[in-house]
């Protein structure tokens, strides 16, 4: 089946990038993501993977850790593949 | 740049433009990211921590939306600012990026901006969604201090109307044009209904040309007062459900809008051969409840998703939501899901589709019952 929204081409990512979310959550009640890319190639992508290749280039890239929420825990179980992309 | 360690390595923020990137190990630890313990074994399947939190600064709400999914009132909740900077200090601290504030109506507090203030200085993007109902050129400029706001809005009066039972498509119009006047970056909320799903893209024309940037597309749900009959009455039909992709891709060719999804419409995408490849690759998700997603009530409470019931965890159990029996059986519903989740090529994404829908139309770990795939494959039993 040929359906005519299915596309293929959407860019690929810089080596190492497992997925991108772009924008904002910007929504009280849902999770909400971003779909322009799967539907026209190029629409989102652009502008964030010029700045994710030129930020993600150099050696030590100033990093702020996100969280200062003591050992991550690696003790519960559960499906997904999350972040893998 | 902020960061956050994860088994497969890390997440990464952008601020211009905005993103978040998931970036292998050797890629983190390139960029400066020390994994720790979290690098020391295989990859795990859920995040150490939800990447964006919905707060709800206030239950309070006049409006008496007919199909409110918090059951809002005048009398509801109101948290003081000093419990909600403390809970945002608690979702800075689980690493969460980005706070989501919502209500009831988050316009009836006159401390937003010192809410944003507090929440930017913890390093959080903090969004802000409202009905517009109060809003003024003067609230506008305060909401300015948020990164985004979005305008719950429905369409035109009586689209609007329809759906909500009260007419504020006015207040919705006028509080769009307030904030992009203002230079916020504003987009709208729109909620899909069998009553108003065919004027969706005039609701969008309209909203674009106030100033709206971006446009979410939302499933209704059925919370609060949108249960039973209601939700019954307002839910897309299966036809309409098919027809939700092929408007995303004539919405997604405008090009002159941002188009987002919610969490829980990735089931509809059954019913099109849309790539989970690429769906994975730009990061869209689907049921996320209690892992990439959390949300934090007016009375303090964690729950999976804001139409969830509260769990038995405070905002300072963000990175141990698996603690808690009912959030730990929702993170591993996508592992148990039944046909014909299980064979489908966007099972790792969709998760097995809403689950506040399939625990209120048949049970917690059923599939989801509006699903296209779902209902061909029951149609052939």
């Amino acid at each position: 089946m040929n359906d005519p929204n299915r596309r293929d081409d959407v860019p690929a990512l810089p080596p190492g990038v497992l997925s991108i979310r772009p924008g904002l959550g910007a929504n009280c009640s849902s999770l909400g993501s971003v779909i322009d890319i799967v539907f026209v190639a190029g629409a989102v992508s652009g502008a964030v993977l010029v700045a994710l290749t030129a930020a993600l280039s150099g050696e030590g890239a100033l990093i702020e850790p996100a969280s200062d929420g003591g050992e991550p825990r690696g003790d519960e179980a559960g499906g997904g593949d999350a972040g893998e992309g | 740049m902020r960061a956050r360690a994860e088994s497969f390595g890390a997440w990464v923020r952008l601020d211009e433009p905005p993103a978040l990137v998931a970036v292998d190990r050797a890629l983190a630890a390139r960029l400066g990211v020390d994994g720790g313990a979290l690098w020391a074994g295989e990859v795990l399947g859920d995040p150490v921590a939800p990447l964006e939190v919905h707060v709800s600064v206030t239950a309070r709400c006049g409006a008496g939306c007919k199909g409110c999914y918090l059951d809002a009132t005048p009398g509801g909740e109101q948290p003081t600012l000093a419990a909600i900077k403390a809970r945002l200090t608690e979702v800075a601290r689980a690493g969460v990026f980005t706070v989501a504030i919502g209500g009831g109506e988050p316009l009836l507090r006159d401390d937003l901006a010192d809410i944003a203030a507090y929440a930017r200085s913890l390093g959080l993007a903090a969004v802000l969604t409202t009905s517009g109902f109060g809003m003024t050129e003067e609230r506008a400029e305060q909401l300015a201090s948020f990164a985004q706001v979005n305008v719950s809005y429905d369409g035109g009066p009586g689209d609007y109307d329809r759906v909500r039972g009260v007419p504020g498509a006015a207040a919705a119009e006028r509080a769009i044009a307030m904030l992009a006047g203002r230079g916020v970056r504003v987009g709208v909320n729109v909620l899909l209904t069998r009553a108003t799903f065919e004027g969706v893209e005039r609701a969008v024309d309209r909203a674009v040309s106030l100033g709206a940037r971006e446009v979410q597309l939302l499933r209704v749900k059925p919370a609060g007062r949108a249960v039973g009959l209601v939700y019954l009455d307002a839910r897309l039909t299966a036809a309409q459900a098919r027809e939700v992709v092929p408007l995303l891709g004539r919405l997604a060719a405008r090009g002159d809008v941002v188009v987002r999804v919610d969490c829980s419409m990735l089931p509809f995408f059954s019913a099109h051969e849309l790539s989970p490849s690429a769906l994975a690759r730009y990061g869209v998700m689907g049921c996320e409840a209690g892992r990439h997603l959390a949300a934090v009530t007016a009375g303090g409470a964690v729950a999976g998703c804001s139409f969830m019931a509260p769990s038995s965890l405070g905002a300072d159990g963000l990175r141990r939501l698996g603690a808690d029996a009912a959030l730990a059986a929702t993170r591993g519903h996508a592992s148990r899901a039944p046909e014909p989740c299980q064979s489908c090529t966007l099972a790792s994404i969709c998760r097995g589709g809403c689950r506040v829908v399939a625990s209120h139309l048949d049970h917690a770990d059923a599939a989801d019952p509006e699903c296209p795939r779902v209902l061909a494959s029951r149609s052939r039993c």
